[in-house]
């Protein structure tokens, strides 16, 4: 039996992509906004090209590599779905207790229009929140754990939530609000970690978010 | 035997029972008896007797008009002209012959030559009426189809049309017989043989015997030979050239062209020969029938009896002749459409109040014109509105116009001196209404001041611009202003409306209340503060302002209010027997009510009412009252409509804050004004500051504000003045921000009008708490009005296409040439790293 070469490091394919989102992050974060634009609307759409394109470019262009190196590929499907669901639940517990203790000191908000419409609630959180979730899980499941950091192991996961919080902070976005997309990236972290598949952490994240502001509804104040 | 039995039995009948002495029963003494039974008139038998002899000669003749669409035709216009026919007989005007003729502009009668080549439709060297209905025939028969793409080789369409004489589906006739009226004598004249009048072309008339229309017709009238209808209106082609219910003829209208029509079907007179004939006539476009040629007569025996039939020798060529005096010119006001502008005014209200005293309570007159025959819009027609007083409705005008004009008192529009006259008026492009406001003091009323009434008469003059061509008038002061050169003469209309000129006007005041301790409550007139309902801003610069100006025609109210309304500047002494209503019930008012202004009781100068209703109800309250000293009796009203306070929220500085414009409106008379939104506003996205500021309406409910507060996006905001906040923003934003004003308000009556309407008019406790009085509006960011644009150099150059190019596409553009300098510096970069083993590289990413 030969050394299993998933230990194998590649150093330029390391430097190359690290570069890669160094540089990303920081274009996207210095991007400078057009006044005479919706702000929004540019966000979004810098998120799509920047998050979702440009990664995919850079593997086929870049690194010529199939996109299954960030996570375009599928699992045992069995298997994928119980650890997507199975990584929600301590994550869901965690943010049960987040809520049930801080009262109304969680100052987590949902858009009045989707709460008082289960329509508006149901396309909010099937369009909004899945798109928005594909765009993190390319980037920081796929292009940062599975492609740059995955020689690290189970580490990866914690270091892509780590690069994700970060992200959100530069963006000044740490709050109550960026709670469940930070519970969720660990959580769609730790499934990409086992299934290899970015299809499944998407759902897992996408699962994260939905039952989050579920809960809140159901359970916050 | 048996004469002598009738004759007894007759005499019996008639004397009835009267037994008197019997004469021998002769024939008009039993007429006489019958008439004077039956009350027969022998007068009215005569002249019936005498209408009955002449009664042959008042046959309808047929008739026929045209109806031109539109009316005023311009130049390479399709022009439609309808004819309408009438005293046929025929079951439907489908089934008469139509010979439409049109004759364009110098298409004169006579020889071609020096006249345009189409004046000469038939080819035979000169201009005869024929060309003129080969001209009108060829539009029908081809709806202007180019025959140079019909292919003429052979003819397969097999769309001949025989004509019969009267029309349509009048067949079978032994013989037709054709006539002409003599609208003088009333006579019917027989022509020696029935004619058609159709157009000839190809050397034979359409819709001949044959029932063919062969290639060298079809070729000569420019029909395709192998569709059988060409105009495509579901006639064969050789109807539609004998013009087979064609009641519509259409081409392009050039300046000097005119069109007639000749009907041809059967009339409703019938012929005296022994058949089933009606006379077949023609009806000519002006109803001017041929003049009678050598009149005659011949006997035929009918039934046994010698009958006379008169007769004409008027041939084909005669009727022809004719018709040239039976072109109708479409812009010609004969033929029913008019050259002028018909125009029409109305103005309201009905019983208008000059005030003539030095205050503004004086109603507000609308005149609105309306024009019923133009094409154009109101912008492009020229409305010019003169105002005139007199003391009667009929004559002795005295033209006001200026005078109202420098007093304020009109609508904005141009002061001018009517061409060719002295006669001012107010003149404006689409100025279809006019606003008198009757404030008219004792200079402009001159000499009618002291006239009650004075009538008013407003107006209008309107005319279409039909160029950039002006001609100059006299404007006000003598200066010369440019007006639209209006080539077609102008409508005018008139309105008269009877004006109550008086010093008196009906005034209303809020009211103080007072309740004693035994809970007696009394109310006053609340004079510390002006009538309510008074204000008027002739440039309402404001929609609050533009709102209060509406108080004159219907003053707003609130409910549970207490109202007081007394006649302005009527002394006790002069006026007496005051009677007050409100919605047709009396209103008295008594010293229970108000010890201060009805101390007295009933029928003096002031009257209490509440406003008990709920919003969008309305009181009319009436007011008569007689003055002792000139005898005159003086009826006033005045409406009160009652409305939920409200909160209305405006910039308060236009420049930095403004209503967004959501369109425009077009009223009913076309005329366009824009429309801004009540909720939204806008500021640029580099904006600080929110200037906005409070007005309530009703204006008077103001002093009944107990508290208010203004909020920011929820944050509560100190006012900069009364009902004024400047809120600056922390950060300019970007565009699309908005932000949220709120102005929350309560409005309490005082305790004493509670008890008031209490005890006086029943009115709940419960009902007249506080009201909470709401508004919100949003200010939203949007793109800065003008970037600023660099000074020189390639600078200027980027700016200007920055400026001038989509954001959207700027920031595109931006975004692909970062995403391309990321990937190949990256891409570079890491060509410059060394490259690791293959296959390590493929394990990596492999479970």
């Amino acid at each position: 039996m030969s050394e299993t070469p998933i230990l194998a490091f590649d150093m330029k394919r390391f430097l190359s992509t690290g570069l890669f989102v160094v540089a990303t992050l920081l274009a996207f974060r210095l991007f400078p906004a057009d006044a005479n634009m919706d702000e929004s609307l540019q966000a979004g759409v810098l998120g799509i090209v920047f998050l979702l394109c440009l990664p995919i470019l850079y593997v086929i262009f870049v690194e010529k590599e199939p996109l299954s190196s960030i996570g375009f590929q599928g699992s045992v499907k069995k298997y994928g779905f119980l650890t997507a669901v199975v990584a929600v639940i301590p994550f869901l517990v965690v943010w049960y207790s987040v809520i049930a203790i801080g009262g109304t000191d969680v100052t987590y908000s949902l858009p009045n229009f989707i709460q008082d419409s289960f329509l508006y609630f149901v396309l909010y959180e099937v369009v909004l929140v899945g798109i928005v979730s594909v765009l993190f899980e390319v980037f920081f499941r796929g292009l940062i754990m599975l492609s740059w950091l995955s020689k690290t192991g189970i580490l990866a996961v914690f270091l892509q939530g780590g690069i994700f919080v970060a992200f959100l902070a530069a963006f000044g976005g740490i709050g109550w609000n960026s709670t469940p997309m930070i519970l969720a990236a660990f959580a769609s972290g730790f499934v990409a970690h086992r299934t290899r598949s970015i299809y499944y952490s998407w759902f897992s994240g996408w699962l994260t978010l939905f039952l989050a502001d579920v809960a809140f509804l159901v359970f916050g104040r | 035997m048996i004469p002598v039995a009738f004759v007894i039995f007759l005499s019996g009948f008639i004397i009835s029972e009267k037994v008197v002495a019997l004469d021998f029963p002769s024939a008009d003494s039993i007429a006489s008896a019958i008439e004077q039974r039956y009350h027969l008139d022998p007068a009215v038998i005569r002249r019936y007797g005498e209408s009955f002899n002449v009664s042959e000669n008042k046959g309808n003749a047929p008739e026929v008009t045209i109806a031109f669409s539109p009316s005023d035709p311009k130049d390479g216009q399709k022009l439609s002209a309808k004819a309408f026919p009438t005293y046929f007989s025929n079951a439907s005007e489908s089934q008469l012959y139509y010979t439409w003729y049109l004759k364009r502009n110098g298409c004169e009668l006579g020889g071609s030559s020096g006249q345009a080549s189409y004046c000469d439709s038939d080819n035979d060297g000169s201009v005869t009426v024929n060309d003129w209905k080969v001209a009108a025939s060829r539009i029908l028969a081809t709806d202007n189809a180019d025959s140079n793409g019909f292919k003429y080789d052979t003819d397969d369409d097999n769309d001949g049309y025989k004509a019969h004489f009267g029309g349509e589906l009048v067949v079978d006739t032994k013989k037709d017989w054709c006539y002409m009226h003599d609208p003088v004598s009333g006579h019917f004249y027989e022509l020696p043989a029935c004619v058609h009048l159709f157009p000839e072309l190809n050397g034979s008339q359409v819709g001949g015997t044959d029932g063919t229309f062969g290639l060298s017709d079809e070729k000569a009238w420019g029909t395709n030979p192998h569709d059988p209808d060409t105009s495509g209106n579901g006639n064969k082609d050789e109807a539609n050239a004998v013009g087979l219910g064609r009641d519509t003829f259409k081409w392009n209208y050039q300046t000097g062209d005119k069109v007639g029509v000749l009907v041809e079907g059967s009339s409703m007179v019938a012929t005296k020969h022994d058949d089933a004939t009606m006379m077949v006539q023609w009806g000519f476009s002006k109803n001017k029938k041929c003049p009678i040629k050598n009149p005659g007569s011949y006997i035929e025996t009918v039934h046994g009896y010698p009958v006379t039939f008169l007769t004409t020798s008027l041939t084909k060529g005669d009727i022809d002749d004719c018709l040239e005096m039976n072109l109708v010119d479409p812009m010609d006001s004969e033929s029913g459409s008019s050259k002028k502008l018909e125009l029409s005014v109305s103005a309201t209200p009905d019983n208008p109040v000059n005030d003539k005293t030095e205050g503004i309570g004086g109603d507000m007159v609308t005149a609105t014109a309306s024009v019923d025959n133009s094409s154009k819009s109101p912008e492009e027609i020229t409305y010019s509105w003169t105002v005139e007083l007199s003391n009667n409705p009929v004559d002795g005008w005295k033209d006001v116009t200026a005078q109202l004009e420098a007093a304020g008192l009109l609508t904005a529009g141009k002061l001018i001196t009517l061409p060719n006259s002295t006669t001012q008026a107010i003149s404006q492009n689409g100025l279809t209404s006019i606003k008198v406001l009757l404030d008219m003091k004792p200079e402009i009323l001159g000499t009618f001041a002291n006239t009650d009434p004075v009538y008013m008469r407003i107006t209008t003059r309107a005319g279409e611009n039909y160029s950039a061509t002006t001609y100059t008038a006299t404007a006000s002061g003598g200066s010369t202003v440019a007006q639209n050169m209006i080539a077609r003469p102008e409508g005018k209309s008139d309105v008269v409306v009877k004006v109550t000129n008086t010093d008196k006007k009906i005034s209303t005041y809020t009211t103080t209340a007072t309740a004693s301790t035994s809970g007696a409550a009394q109310v006053a007139l609340d004079t510390s503060i002006d009538p309510i309902c008074d204000m008027y801003y002739p440039t309402p610069s404001t929609a609050a302002e533009a709102k209060e100006n509406l108080n004159r025609i219907s003053c707003r109210v609130m409910k549970n209010e207490i109202l007081g309304v007394t006649l302005r500047n009527a002394t006790s002494t002069e006026w007496k027997n005051f009677r007050w209503t409100i919605n047709g019930a009396a209103l008295n008012c008594s010293s229970t009510v108000s010890s201060v202004d009805c101390p007295s009781g009933g029928l003096g100068n002031t009257a209490f009412f509440a406003v008990t209703g709920e919003p969008g109800e309305t009181y009319t309250v009436r007011m008569e009252a007689v003055n002792v000293a000139t005898g005159k009796a003086l009826s006033l009203s005045r409406n009160y409509q009652v409305v939920d306070p409200e909160i209305l929220l405006e910039s308060n500085d236009t420049s930095a804050v403004w209503p967004r414009y959501v369109g425009t409106f077009t009223e009913l008379d076309g005329t366009k004004n824009d429309e801004h939104s009540d909720e939204i506003f806008e500021r640029f996205a580099s904006g600080t500051v929110i200037p906005m500021k409070a007005s309530i309406i009703p204006g008077y409910a103001k002093k009944y504000l107990l508290s208010h507060v203004w909020t920011v996006d929820g944050k509560t905001v100190d006012e900069s003045a009364d009902m004024q906040i400047a809120y600056t923003l922390p950060k300019p934003g970007t565009i699309g921000d908005a932000n949220f004003v709120n102005f929350t308000g309560k409005i309490v009556q005082a305790n004493e009008k509670r008890v008031a309407l209490r005890d006086l008019w029943g009115v709940n406790v419960i009902d007249s708490s506080e009201t909470k009085v709401v508004s919100d509006v949003r200010v939203q960011a949007i793109a800065n009005e003008d970037l600023t644009v660099a000074s020189s150099g390639s600078n200027r150059f980027f700016a200007a296409v920055s400026k001038y190019v989509p954001p959207f596409v700027v920031f595109a553009v931006r975004m692909i040439l970062t995403s391309a300098f990321l990937l190949f510096s990256v891409g570079f970069v890491s060509s410059l790293i060394p490259a690791s083993e293959p296959d390590d590289r493929r394990s990596a990413y492999r479970r």
